[in-house]
């Protein structure tokens, strides 16, 4: 209990707030990530109680993950992968004029699933993590597969164009060393490609350069104009109207969100497409998914916060670090001497106290900093799209060159652009090449693990429990359409009779 | 003729052949005398789904052009949204100048230096974009601090000073 008072001290809350702001400002800008920003915070933290730098990290987390959103709605660039999935729905809905209910929305459901999900991890990490923890090769090969086929959702009315993206997206991350053998595939002698493809430069091109491209074709004409031509605000009656009528889209997108969260390796920005894609899936809308559609807001912000919370799970419990920022959160724990494992609740359980409040406390002042951040950002947008599109073009290449130094990855970032461009040209979905590129390793990975332990026998990957739920998922996501169909006519027609 | 599909579908086996020619030559992975899934398995097998869905897409783009499938309204209406999006001469010059000036941007910032490298970059790409010079000059001073001040002296990520001029 005292530690939970202690929270609300100035010294703590202070800190929080200023990192908070930091967290939109590095979140907002296309390039630099939330781990960046993490990253960014720690050396500061050196020298704070450990409260206060949990504070720091914890607040500038959930804020750049959110920032992340403003660019990916109102310049259809991600500020941070997470916001990959935000971009479908959001950026439709900035250009109708509704960008600012579009990120009102965001910024509630953002806080909303960000506190699901830190209560999940107060109320059920042990039995996740336990859950998670019997996750092997088949079950992981499996869920990337899942992921792929989420993607073939996601594209726009043809299935397999957007399977033939996905699996690009897989190709293109199988250039570089193989992890099993060390041998360098597809490099052609080049030493940039050895580290593979970096998919945020990708990510940058696909989404921010291809529609730089696709506003400049026309000429002149439309970019003399003012970027966003609605009136600027932040319609929050508006915005709470409508996430009172849709709870469960939330609550579900949330609790997915968790879920993936929690699974080593998969962070916030698989979370956030497997809830758009199920979202998508199950909706009565289905087909108004990517045309600027307020569940398509809803449930990929509300799944990339909570899965914050989720990646603790297995962090504080097993001291597995859920994803990068969890990875760089553990480095913290052990530099003030909090040793993460099943005994941390014992031997530290004054601490997790605190982070589970200060977790808290993030979330509801991620409203007010998320307000400020969304006014300060759309100031810019005021600005010609002549201007705006050049800006983007700049930051586009500083933010790809930014991320680990390399002028080659500015060249990726320019061949994806063109990608992107051709392929919106011949009506071939983008997302599904990113999460190709995120999944790809995984899927490799595990297949190649489990079948090395089986000796080539496939049928473990069919027989243990989690695979086989798992794999009629991945049924369910392919034919679970003309399935309900066909349930719907025989019952629905039996009726009409 | 549907064009498109059958050229997407060339395209997919083409760069799918390839990827298998090359990973032809990647060795083989043999632990104790048995042969595991070395470093050509797994892309060997994504070009097959791929080859697959070349020829899913030649054959569609074919049976089209004979109208023996009739399209849908919606992918009617596709199509037509992509026609209308025509390239115009100035969008043309527009796309050369932003591919052509990504491309040059690296070795011109080595030869002047990141900051004046930036700055006049940036006039370029607003003057091709239609924006008055002067303006343009004013945006490029302003988004070339505003960089320098976030990249260069916040986050302390190191840029070419240049070989002509180093301020």
């Amino acid at each position: 209990m005292g530690n939970v008072l202690r929270v609300f001290q100035p010294d703590v809350l202070f800190p929080m707030l200023i990192a908070m702001l930091f967290g939109i400002f590095v979140g907002g800008i296309p390039g630099l990530t939330a781990t960046m920003a993490v990253a960014l915070i720690i050396p500061i933290t050196y020298y704070m109680s450990p409260l206060a730098a949990l504070a720091m990290v914890v607040g500038v987390t959930f804020t750049s993950i959110f920032a992340g959103d403003i660019p990916a709605t109102y310049l259809r660039i991600p500020g941070t992968p997470s916001s990959g999935a935000a971009v479908l729905d959001g950026h439709e809905m900035a250009k109708k004029g509704k960008g600012s209910l579009a990120l009102s929305l965001d910024l509630f459901c953002s806080a909303i699933g960000g506190l699901i999900g830190v209560l999940i991890l107060i109320t059920v990490s042990s039995p996740l993590a336990k859950l998670a923890l019997q996750f092997t090769n088949y079950e992981y090969f499996w869920l990337g597969i899942f992921g792929l086929s989420m993607s073939a959702v996601l594209s726009s009315g043809n299935v397999i164009k957007g399977l033939s993206s996905a699996l690009l997206g897989v190709l293109i991350s199988t250039i570089g060393i193989d992890i099993t053998t060390g041998y360098p595939r597809f490099t052609f002698g080049n030493i940039e490609l050895m580290g593979g493809i970096e998919f945020i430069p990708a990510m940058i091109g696909l989404f921010g350069i291809s529609e730089v491209l696709k506003n400049i074709e026309r000429g002149s004409s439309g970019l003399g104009v003012p970027t966003i031509k609605e009136k600027m605000g932040v319609p929050i009656l508006e915005a709470l109207k409508i996430i009172i009528k849709k709870p469960f889209v939330i609550i579900k997108s949330a609790i997915i969100g968790t879920f993936i969260g929690a699974l080593p390796g998969a962070g916030a920005d698989i979370g956030a497409w497997v809830a758009y894609g199920t979202e998508k899936k199950t909706s009565k809308k289905s087909k108004e998914f990517g045309t600027g559609i307020v569940d398509g807001v809803i449930a990929p912000t509300s799944a990339n916060n909570a899965a914050l919370g989720g990646t603790w799970i297995p962090a504080l419990v097993f001291g597995i670090p859920g994803d990068s920022i969890t990875a760089i959160v553990l480095g913290a724990f052990l530099m003030f001497g909090i040793q993460p494992g099943p005994l941390i609740f014992e031997q530290s359980g004054d601490i997790v106290t605190g982070l589970f409040t200060i977790a808290i406390i993030a979330n509801i002042f991620l409203i007010f900093v998320g307000y400020l951040g969304i006014r300060a950002y759309s100031q810019i947008l005021k600005m010609n799209t002549s201007i705006v599109m050049a800006i983007v073009v700049i930051f586009s290449m500083i933010g790809s060159y930014a991320i680990r130094n390399s002028f080659f990855d500015i060249y990726v970032m320019l061949l994806f652009g063109v990608i992107g461009y051709l392929f919106e040209k011949t009506n071939v979905p983008t997302p599904p090449m990113i999460l190709g590129i995120i999944l790809g390793p995984m899927i490799e990975d595990n297949l190649r693990v489990g079948l090395t332990k089986t000796g080539g026998d496939m049928t473990f990957f069919f027989t243990r429990p989690i695979s086989l739920v798992f794999v009629i998922l991945i049924a369910l996501t392919f034919f679970g359409g003309p399935i309900s169909k066909l349930i719907g006519k025989i019952f629905g027609g039996g009726k009409n009779k | 003729m549907n064009y498109k599909n059958i050229v997407y579908g060339s395209i997919l086996i083409l760069l799918s052949i390839i990827v298998i020619l090359i990973s032809l030559e990647f060795p083989s992975y043999v632990v104790r005398g048995q042969e595991l899934p070395g470093p050509s398995f797994f892309p060997q097998v994504i070009s097959i789904f791929l080859i697959l869905i070349g020829i899913y897409e030649i054959i569609l783009g074919i049976l089209q052009t004979f109208k023996l499938k009739k399209l849908n309204e919606e992918d009617l209406k596709k199509e037509e949204g992509v026609r209308k999006t025509v390239v115009t001469k100035k969008g043309l010059f527009n796309i050369t100048v932003v591919i052509a000036g990504i491309i040059l941007f690296v070795p011109f910032i080595n030869l002047v230096g990141f900051k004046l490298g930036l700055f006049i970059f940036s006039t370029i790409l607003m003057t091709t974009f239609s924006v008055r010079l002067l303006r343009a000059v004013i945006y490029s001073a302003i988004v070339t601090v505003i960089i320098i001040l976030i990249f260069d002296y916040l986050f302390k990520i190191p840029f070419p000073e240049g070989i002509l001029f180093s301020f």
